[in-house]
C-alpha cells in the first residue's frame, strides 16, 4: 500500500521537474471552491468597471426615476454618486497625512511591551 | 397562582437570576444552559407584556424615594427586545468558551443594561448603571494581557466617574423637583441636567470622551467584545432619548461623532479597534436623531440602535472567529480567509452590507429615517455631513473589515472555519440583518412613536446605490492606483495620548518632586529633632550645663516657672 504511494524515479537517474502549484489547493474549504474564480486577475481587475458602470447606470436613472429631494443641491442629477466618489477618496486620501501626523510604533505605550 | 403567572415582570430579572445562578454554579453545561435560558424566557416575559405602565414599586422611606424598576412603554420596549437577542446571541456565540468569570459577567451585565432600560428613576439607573461598568470590565481584563487590564482600569475609571456624575445629577434634579423619577432632564435643568448629560455622554462615547470605547474595546475577549458591542453605548443612546431628546447641542455633538472616527477608520490596522471607531460614527448618527426629537428622529435614533447592535455584533462576531482560528485581528497579517472561512465571510459581508446601508438590509430602513428627519429640520450642513458619514462607513465597515480579513492578498491563512455555535450566532444575526431589511414594517411597529415613513421609494434606492456604487468605484480606483494606505502594523494615537504620555509623565514628575520634597522635610525634620535632642542633652544631662553651673536656687526657680506656666496652660485650656 505504500509503495504505491511512492513517487517513481524517472528513468536514466534523472530528477523530476518541480511540480507546478496545484491547481487545486487541499486545504481550501469545500464551500469555497466554486467560488475561488471571484479571486481571480480577472475578476479583480474587472471589479471596477462593473462597479463603475453600476454607478453610471444608477446615474442614468436619475433621469428617469424622480427622487424626492429636500434641499435644492440634493435634486441635481447624479448628486449622490459624486458626492460619495468625492467623500469616500477624500476620506482616504486624508489618511496619508493623518497617518503621518498620529502613526506610531506598535510598541509606542510600554503596556504593548509587557506583553510582548 | 393565574394572578400571579400573569401580572407583569421585568424581563431583565430572568437574565440577572441567570446571572447570578451561573456565578455559582460549579457546572460547565449547567452554566452554559443558563445562559441560553435566560435571554429566552426574558423574551416570553417581553411577549407576555400587552400594555404600557410601570410596574415594581419600592418605597424607601429613608431617602423619601419612591422606584419604579419596570417600566414598560414605547421607548423602553424596543430597547428591551433587542437586548434580549442580543444576550441570547452572545451565549450562544460563547458556548464552546470555557471561562465562569467570563460567562458570569457577561450575562449580568447584559441583564443590569436592560434593567437600567426598564428603571423608571435615576436611583434605579444608577445602581444598574454602575452594575454594568463593574460587569463588564471583566471581559477585557480575562483576556489577561498587560494592555488589557490597563485598558480595563481607564475604562473603569471612566465608567464610574460617569455613574457618579449621573448620581450627582440626580441628587441636585430632586432637590430642585423633589422627584426621582427618570422622565425629560434637558439642559434647562441647570448644573444637573449638565452633570447627568456629560454622564450619559462618557457612556454614549461623545467627542473626547469617547477615548475608553477605543482603548478597551479592541482588547477585550472573543466573546467579550461582542458582548461589550452590544450593551453600554446603547444603554446610554436611550438614556439620552429618554431625557434628552430635542436638546439641539446633539444634533452638532452627533454629527462630530459620525465624521471623525472614519479618517481614523482609514488608516488602522487592528480590525476590531476599527469596529470600535465604527461603533462611535453609528453612535453619532443616533445621537443626531435624538437632538432633532421630532418623532421621527427619535424613531430613528431607536430603530438604528436596534439594527446597530445586530449588525454591530455580526462584525465583532465575524472578526472574532478570525481571531480565534489566526490568533490576530491586524489587516496588515490577514487576507484570503476567504479560502477557509467562507461562511465567516459571508456573515461578515451580510454585516458588512447591513452597516452599510444595502437596499435589503437593516441600516437601509433605519438610517433614512435619521437622514429624513434631519432634512426636515432643514439642517443641510449636518445632513451632509452624515451623507459624507455613510460614505465613511462604506468605507472602514463595509469593505475594510471584509476585505482586509477575507479577501485581499492570499496570506496562505489555511485555517479551521469557525466553530458550529459561532457560525450559528453568526447565521441568527444575518437572518435578523435581511429580515429587519425585507419586513421593516415590524420594525416600524414597535418603535415608539407612529410612523408612516417609507422607505423602499424608487428615488430612495437610486440615491443610495449611486452613493454605494460611486463609493465602491472610488475605493477600487484608488487600490489600482496605489494611492489607498498600505496597512501597516502602527499605533495610532488618539485623544487619549494627552492622558497617557505627557499627562502621565506630568503626575510621575509630580510623585517624584513630592517624594523628595517629602524625604527633604523629613530630613530637616530629623535635623532638627537631632538638634533639639542634644541640645536639651547639653542642658538637663547630668554633666549638662544646668548641673554644672547653675546654682541650686536658679534651677528650683526655673523649675518652679515651668511647672506653674505649664499649669496656666492647662487652667487656660479648660
Amino acid at each position: 500500500m505504500s509503495a504505491a504511494k511512492t513517487p517513481r524515479k524517472p528513468a536514466g537517474g534523472k530528477q523530476p521537474a518541480p511540480r507546478r502549484k496545484p491547481a487545486r489547493d487541499e486545504a481550501v474549504h469545500p464551500a469555497a471552491r466554486p467560488f475561488l474564480w471571484l479571486l481571480s486577475d480577472g475578476v479583480r481587475k474587472g471589479f471596477m468597471y462593473v462597479v463603475g458602470l453600476g454607478a453610471l447606470v444608477f446615474i442614468g436613472l436619475d433621469f428617469v426615476i424622480p427622487r424626492h429631494a429636500h434641499f435644492g443641491f440634493e435634486a441635481w442629477k447624479g448628486f449622490f454618486a459624486v458626492f460619495g466618489f468625492l467623500a469616500f477618496s477624500f476620506v482616504v486620501l486624508a489618511g496619508w497625512p493623518l497617518r503621518a501626523l498620529t502613526g506610531r510604533p506598535e510598541d509606542y505605550y510600554p503596556e504593548s511591551r509587557e506583553d510582548d | 397562582m393565574t394572578e400571579l403567572l400573569s401580572s407583569p415582570f421585568n424581563p431583565a430579572w430572568a437574565i440577572l437570576a441567570a446571572g447570578l445562578l451561573i456565578a455559582l454554579l460549579p457546572w460547565h453545561q449547567g452554566r452554559k444552559a443558563l445562559m441560553l435560558a435566560g435571554p429566552v424566557v426574558a423574551l416570553v416575559l417581553w411577549l407576555k407584556m400587552n400594555a404600557f405602565g410601570s410596574y415594581e414599586h419600592v418605597q424607601i422611606d429613608s431617602i423619601g424615594a419612591a422606584l419604579t424598576a419596570f417600566r414598560f412603554d414605547g421607548l423602553s420596549r424596543i430597547w428591551g427586545l433587542v437586548f434580549i437577542i442580543a444576550a441570547f446571541l452572545n451565549a450562544l456565540y460563547a458556548l464552546h468558551e470555557r471561562d465562569w468569570v467570563q460567562d458570569a459577567m457577561s450575562v449580568l451585565y447584559g441583564g443590569a443594561a436592560m434593567a437600567a432600560v426598564f428603571a423608571g428613576d435615576l436611583i434605579t439607573l444608577f445602581i444598574f448603571w454602575e452594575i454594568t461598568a463593574f460587569t463588564s470590565v471583566f471581559l477585557i481584563w480575562r483576556t489577561g494581557t498587560a494592555a488589557a487590564r490597563n485598558a480595563g482600569l481607564r475604562y473603569l475609571v471612566m465608567h464610574v466617574g460617569s455613574g457618579v456624575l449621573l448620581l450627582a445629577g440626580a441628587v441636585l434634579l430632586h432637590a430642585q423637583t423633589g422627584s426621582w423619577a427618570f422622565g425629560h432632564i434637558g439642559l434647562e435643568a441647570g448644573l444637573a441636567g449638565w452633570l447627568i448629560f456629560i454622564g450619559f455622554g462618557i457612556k454614549a462615547a461623545f467627542p473626547l470622551l469617547h477615548t475608553w470605547l477605543e482603548d478597551a474595546y479592541p482588547k477585550a475577549t472573543i466573546s467579550g467584545a461582542v458582548v461589550l458591542s452590544a450593551f453600554t453605548t446603547k444603554m446610554a443612546v436611550y438614556a439620552l432619548a429618554r431625557g434628552f431628546a430635542g436638546t439641539e447641542m446633539l444634533i452638532y455633538i452627533g454629527a462630530v461623532m459620525t465624521a471623525f472616527p472614519v479618517f481614523f477608520a482609514v488608516i488602522e490596522n487592528d480590525l476590531r479597534r476599527v469596529l470600535s471607531f465604527s461603533i462611535n460614527n453609528q453612535l453619532g448618527f443616533m445621537v443626531v436623531g435624538i437632538g432633532v426629537g421630532t418623532a421621527m428622529g427619535v424613531n430613528g435614533a431607536a430603530a438604528h440602535a436596534f439594527a446597530d447592535v445586530i449588525f454591530k455584533a455580526l462584525l465583532f462576531m465575524s472578526m472574532g472567529a478570525v481571531l480565534l482560528r489566526t490568533g490576530t485581528t491586524k489587516a496588515s497579517e490577514l487576507g484570503g480567509l476567504f479560502r477557509s472561512m467562507p461562511f465567516s465571510a459571508l456573515f461578515c459581508l451580510i454585516g458588512a452590507g447591513s452597516i452599510s446601508a444595502f437596499p435589503f438590509l437593516s441600516a437601509f430602513v433605519t438610517k433614512s429615517l435619521i437622514l429624513a428627519a434631519v432634512a426636515d429640520e432643514g439642517h443641510w450642513v449636518v445632513w451632509l455631513v452624515l451623507v459624507f458619514a455613510s460614505a465613511g462607513v462604506l468605507e472602514h465597515a463595509g469593505i475594510k473589515i471584509p476585505y482586509f480579513s477575507f479577501f485581499a492578498h492570499d496570506r496562505g491563512w489555511r485555517v479551521k472555519e469557525a466553530p458550529w455555535n459561532m457560525l450559528a450566532a453568526m447565521g441568527l444575526a444575518s437572518f435578523l440583518c435581511i429580515f429587519i431589511g425585507v419586513n421593516h414594517q415590524w420594525l416600524y411597529a414597535l418603535m415608539p412613536f407612529g410612523n408612516d415613513f417609507e422607505p423602499y421609494t424608487p428615488g430612495h434606492i437610486v440615491g443610495q446605490m449611486q452613493l454605494l456604487l460611486a463609493a465602491i468605484f472610488a475605493f477600487a480606483l484608488l487600490m489600482r492606483l496605489g494611492w489607498y494606505p498600505a496597512e501597516k502594523r502602527m499605533t495610532i494615537l488618539d485623544v487619549d495620548w494627552f492622558w497617557r504620555k505627557p499627562g502621565k509623565a506630568f503626575v510621575q514628575w509630580l510623585y517624584a518632586i513630592s517624594a523628595r520634597l517629602w524625604a527633604q522635610f523629613m530630613r530637616g525634620l530629623g535635623w532638627v529633632a537631632d538638634q533639639g535632642s542634644s541640645m536639651l542633652a547639653a542642658t538637663l544631662s547630668p554633666g549638662g550645663s544646668l548641673s554644672r553651673s547653675l546654682p541650686a536656687g536658679i534651677l528650683a526657680a526655673v523649675t518652679a516657672a515651668v511647672l506653674t506656666l505649664a499649669l496656666l496652660a492647662v487652667y487656660m485650656a479648660r
